[in-house]
């Protein structure tokens, strides 16, 4: 009877056809996965009550020479909205847009101050270590934008932890070439590491053209892309208690940018050049920590349309000076006090002007629990001072119960904002300078049962959660058919996700089971206009469904395993008069480790969309239908002497 | 109880199931389309830039019945991004679509393709000149190199080009001149090119003012055009206003009749009837005179109208309200009078009308 126990749960397992979702260490270390950390400024604090999902290193491994877009759209519950591979890629958490979302880069915002957003398709896994997801508000932590969610990229670096020479070279579909190394020397009072990337993809893939008489087999024109990428990171322990390091990001993108299939051919191309520098000194002492940060961002995009002979380039350089103070008053109470001064001036031909803002932003936070652990909350506030705007508020508060050793009880309350971005204020044709900023409330609370066993594991957790937002940002045409920044519109996010992910051991044989499912409705609750058509309607591009799920199954150090993604339905005017269908896709990744003393080798070829469906994320921007990627790495160690 | 391993692990995939299974197809709508073309009004819709939302609407006036997106409902497929224009040319309908650079032909019996008419560069709108030809303006595909195309009616071919001003828009047939305003496209431009049909030549340019947009006659003679003026280099105010010129189609003379003195707004759509003509400014329409040298200032509706039209037969008027422009727009129609009769929902951003009545 025992294994026809076991049979049943491997057909089981299989017609689930489920997903790992890496977002807790504890089943990832029983998979003898290194264990990951995450790395930002106070994390001491950030997981408190809000739901966090982290990338485990085997995934992203797996994922390295592609970009951040790919990993996400895969292997995470946020929807990523990707005008084709290669090409603009924006994230939606819980319904929100990019322009709600905070993008950090080890705990500084990275995100683009002239239009509010960045693009994941400029961001190749393999440049940054660790990736993790915040879901709802959290301004009061990380500044204006972290509405919706925050996705947080660390590079870390460790002492005394010898080194490694790694390579890596990739190939798949539609000419598709990456090539990546990095070195990593980390000694007792200084580690270094460098990483190089290098990619060319083609994208002159097959698609059925929906826009054509017929839906006629069509070929991806004018679609390449080129990223080319190096970080070198390094640090000194200079005293016992003294650590400095400096980082340097460089990176360049050329790409051509495909048009819609209802609109002409195009020849317009962008490049974009990235430069971003960190200097950091920390000091740890006792129950003391004090760290401080600088930063300076240079990032520039140039433009050109030769059929509408057009040349732009715009500009955006922040400089951020930022020093934070952790006071551990016992293991059971610490404070966290920061300041940050950010400047940010922009320069396009679409302003009259180079425009400027100086943020100053004074915050802290207070983390209590008891000493069994099973009360920890966290309070914290911020308050911005703003040259050109409001001086925002902000205040968060997060809680989590551990009524019985396996059940979490948690809560969220975050107050948020967004301040308008340069374009909003200062385009040429339409900027308007007396917007408000976006002003929002964010509750979540989650109820989750975790259970750990030699045999089986499960981590399973219910999630309900509401976030408004006022004074929402939006482009409408005037009397005059300009349009113009207003804030137009009160929206209201709500609903529930529901995660679980179960780890089985059976001898060699382990099977991990990850399933995700959210229904999220966004709606516009107010207007400004007399027309009530977009009232109570979904916003735009955002499903309210999503569901991923996967199954893994691992014998010794050899992985398959199988993807599902559902994305539901989208829609694409503001009265949700037009919709663009539901899809969903399946891929298999199939991965072999092995490690030696010397070296360790790992290789992976995956199968993307192996049903071979024909769909669309956005109307008329076609991606793919079956596709493949292969590729090796390979890791010398160096052992420390 | 003792709850096993087993039993959590089935229970959990039995919640996979389910829950997964919760995720279904929305059912497909059911196509609507009239059973002909006749007595109505076929109301253009651009549709969102580069969304394909672009469409084209059919108001039968009989039934008082509106049919939306005829085009992909018929012919499987969407007209592209911005649809711009449409024209009935013999049996065919010609539906111009901007962005895509092409023309879509099709039987207007039933609105089924019959070919689609390339080589253009952002064409705007499509007028015949006899039965084997027709001319198409265009701003060229820097948006400032305005040019007409002479068609082929019988290959849907381009035979010639005939250069004019930028932004080449609006056209009207007088006798065996064609008159092509040039909005200024992606720049500024304030003339109105005059054509000989005969010979596809340029036979003279009226520089009548900035940018000018719409022409209309109500009489084969003269010829109204409605300047829409010009920004100042970074839209901050209208450096200069929008006016209302005269043609005389004998001599090709013309007269500006007034301006509309207003920093920031900008007066459009110009449509006749009986007599007046009617226009977009500032949030309202308004009624004027042809026989008026100055601005009457008669204000009939107070609606900020995207397009705007008048049926010649029942004598209403058709208002385009394209909303936020991304959302279905509503089209309006009133008397004469200004009083408001009924209203139909449209999809996204109706631009104008053509009247198939008869």
């Amino acid at each position: 009877m025992h294994r026809f126990k076991w049979l049943f749960l491997h057909i089981g397992l299989c017609v689930c056809v489920t997903h790992v979702f890496a977002q807790n260490k504890d089943l990832d270390t029983l998979m003898h996965i290194p264990e990951i950390t995450i790395v930002g400024h106070n994390n001491e604090v950030v997981e408190i009550g809000s739901k966090v999902e982290q990338i485990d290193t085997l995934t992203k491994a797996m994922y390295d020479q592609q970009m951040l877009s790919d990993l996400l759209s895969a292997q995470s519950s946020v929807f990523i909205k990707n005008y084709t591979i290669g090409n603009l890629a924006t994230p939606s958490f819980r319904g929100f847009n990019m322009n709600q979302t905070a993008i950090l880069w080890n705990g500084l915002s990275i995100t683009s101050p002239l239009y509010g957003g960045f693009d994941l398709s400029l961001l190749p896994n393999a440049l940054v270590d660790d990736v993790s997801l915040q879901y709802g508000g959290a301004t009061s932590l990380w500044g204006s934008g972290a509405i919706g969610g925050t996705i947080h990229l660390s590079n870390r670096l460790n002492f005394d932890k010898g080194g490694h020479m790694k390579a890596s070279i990739q190939h798949g579909s539609f000419g598709s070439n990456t090539q990546g190394f990095e070195v990593l020397a980390s000694g007792k009072h200084a580690v270094s590491q460098t990483k190089f990337f290098n990619r060319n993809n083609r994208n002159n893939f097959k698609f059925y053209n929906t826009a054509q008489k017929g839906k006629p087999l069509d070929t991806m024109e004018h679609a390449s892309v080129d990223n080319i990428g190096l970080v070198q990171n390094i640090s000194f322990k200079i005293k016992q208690h003294h650590i400095l390091n400096a980082c340097v990001w460089l990176q360049s993108n050329d790409r051509e940018v495909p048009a819609s299939l209802t609109s002409k051919l195009s020849e317009a191309t962008q490049r974009d050049d990235i430069k971003r520098f960190t200097f950091s000194w920390n000091y740890e002492k006792n129950k003391n920590a004090f760290t401080l940060r600088t930063a300076y961002f240079d990032e520039r995009l140039i433009y050109k349309d030769p059929a509408l002979s057009l040349n732009d380039t715009s500009k955006a350089l922040t400089t951020i000076v930022q020093a934070e103070y952790l006071k551990k008053f016992t293991e059971c109470v610490k404070l966290f006090l920061g300041a940050n001064y950010t400047f940010q001036k922009g320069k396009a031909d679409n302003f009259t002007f180079d425009p400027i803002q100086e943020n100053k932003a004074l915050f802290g936070t207070f983390k209590l629990k008891n000493k069994k652990s099973s009360i920890i909350s966290a309070l914290s506030v911020r308050k911005a001072f703003v040259s050109n705007n409001e001086n925002p508020f902000t205040a968060s508060f997060g809680l989590e119960l551990w009524p019985l050793h396996t059940v979490r009880l948690r809560g969220n309350v975050s107050k948020n904002y967004r301040l308008p971005t340069f374009n909003d204020l200062y385009w040429k044709q339409g900027g308007n300078p007396n917007l408000k900023p976006e002003s929002g409330i964010s509750e979540e609370v989650g109820l989750g049962y975790y259970k750990y066993g030699k045999v089986l594991s499960v981590q399973t957790e219910v999630v309900a959660l509401t976030n408004q937002v006022d004074n929402w940002i939006l482009w409408v045409p005037d009397a005059s058919g300009i349009w113009k920044p207003m804030n137009a519109q009160y929206v209201w996010s709500r609903g529930v996700e529901f995660d679980f992910k179960t780890l089985l051991v059976h001898n060699k044989w382990k099977y991990q089971l990850g399933y995700h499912v959210q229904n999220i409705q966004t709606t516009i609750e107010k207007v400004t206009s007399a027309d009530p058509s977009t009232l109570h309607k979904q916003m735009i591009y955002t499903p309210v469904n999503k569901m991923f799920a996967s199954l893994g199954i691992t014998y010794n150090y050899s992985t398959v395993q199988l993807v599902y993604n559902y994305v539901g339905e989208r829609f694409m005017n503001m009265d949700n008069s037009l919709s663009a269908d539901p899809y969903s896709t399946m891929d298999i990744k199939f991965n072999q480790i092995i490690y030696t003393k010397r070296f360790d080798l790992n290789a992976y070829f995956l199968i993307n969309n192996i049903t071979n469906v024909s769909y669309e994320i956005i109307s008329y921007y076609p991606v793919p239908m079956s596709s493949y990627q292969m590729g090796l790495n390979i890791t010398f160690k160096i052992k420390n002497n | 109880m003792k709850i096993t391993k087993f039993k959590i692990a089935t229970l959990l995939h039995v919640i996979v199931l389910i829950t997964t299974c919760g995720c279904t197809k929305k059912e497909e709508e059911v196509n609507n389309l009239p059973g002909e073309y006749a007595n109505g009004v076929f109301v253009i819709n651009e549709g969102t830039f580069g969304s394909g939302s672009g469409s084209i609407s059919f108001l039968d006036v009989v039934s008082d019945t509106i049919y939306n997106d005829v085009f992909q409902k018929k012919n499987g497929f969407p007209l592209g991004s911005i649809v711009q224009s449409i024209n009935i040319i013999g049996n065919n309908g010609y539906i111009v679509v901007n962005n895509a650079n092409k023309i879509e032909v099709v039987d207007i019996k039933n609105f089924s393709s019959i070919g689609t008419i390339s080589g253009l560069a952002n064409p705007r709108y499509i007028k015949s000149v006899n039965a084997s030809k027709a001319y198409v303006t265009q701003w060229g595909s820097d948006g400032m190199t305005g040019a007409v195309k002479v068609i082929d009616l019988n290959t849907n071919t381009i035979t010639s080009t005939i250069s004019v001003g930028s932004g080449a828009e609006s056209m009207l047939l007088v006798g065996n001149s064609m008159y092509v305003a040039c909005s200024g496209g992606y720049s500024s431009d304030s003339s109105v090119y005059v054509i000989n049909t005969t010979t596809d030549v340029v036979s003279d340019v009226l520089e009548v003012g900035a940018n000018p947009n719409d022409l209309v006659s109500l009489d084969n003679q003269s010829i109204f055009v409605m300047c829409s003026g010009r920004w100042k280099f970074d839209y901050s105010e209208l450096e200069a206003y929008g006016s209302l010129v005269k043609i005389n189609a004998s001599d090709n003379t013309f007269t500006k009749l007034f301006e509309l003195s207003d920093l920031y707004a900008q007066p459009g759509s110009l449509t006749g009837n009986n007599g007046y003509l009617y226009f977009n400014f500032n949030g309202d329409v308004y009624k004027q005179s042809a026989a008026s040298t100055t601005l009457d200032n008669t204000k009939i509706i107070h609606r900020d109208f995207y397009g705007l039209g008048i049926d010649p037969v029942s004598n209403k008027i058709y208002g385009a309200d394209a909303g936020n422009f991304s959302q279905a727009g509503k089209v309006l129609r009133y008397d004469l009078s200004g009083t408001v009769i009924d209203s139909f929902t449209v999809a996204v951003s109706p631009n104008g009308f053509y009247f198939n009545t008869k």
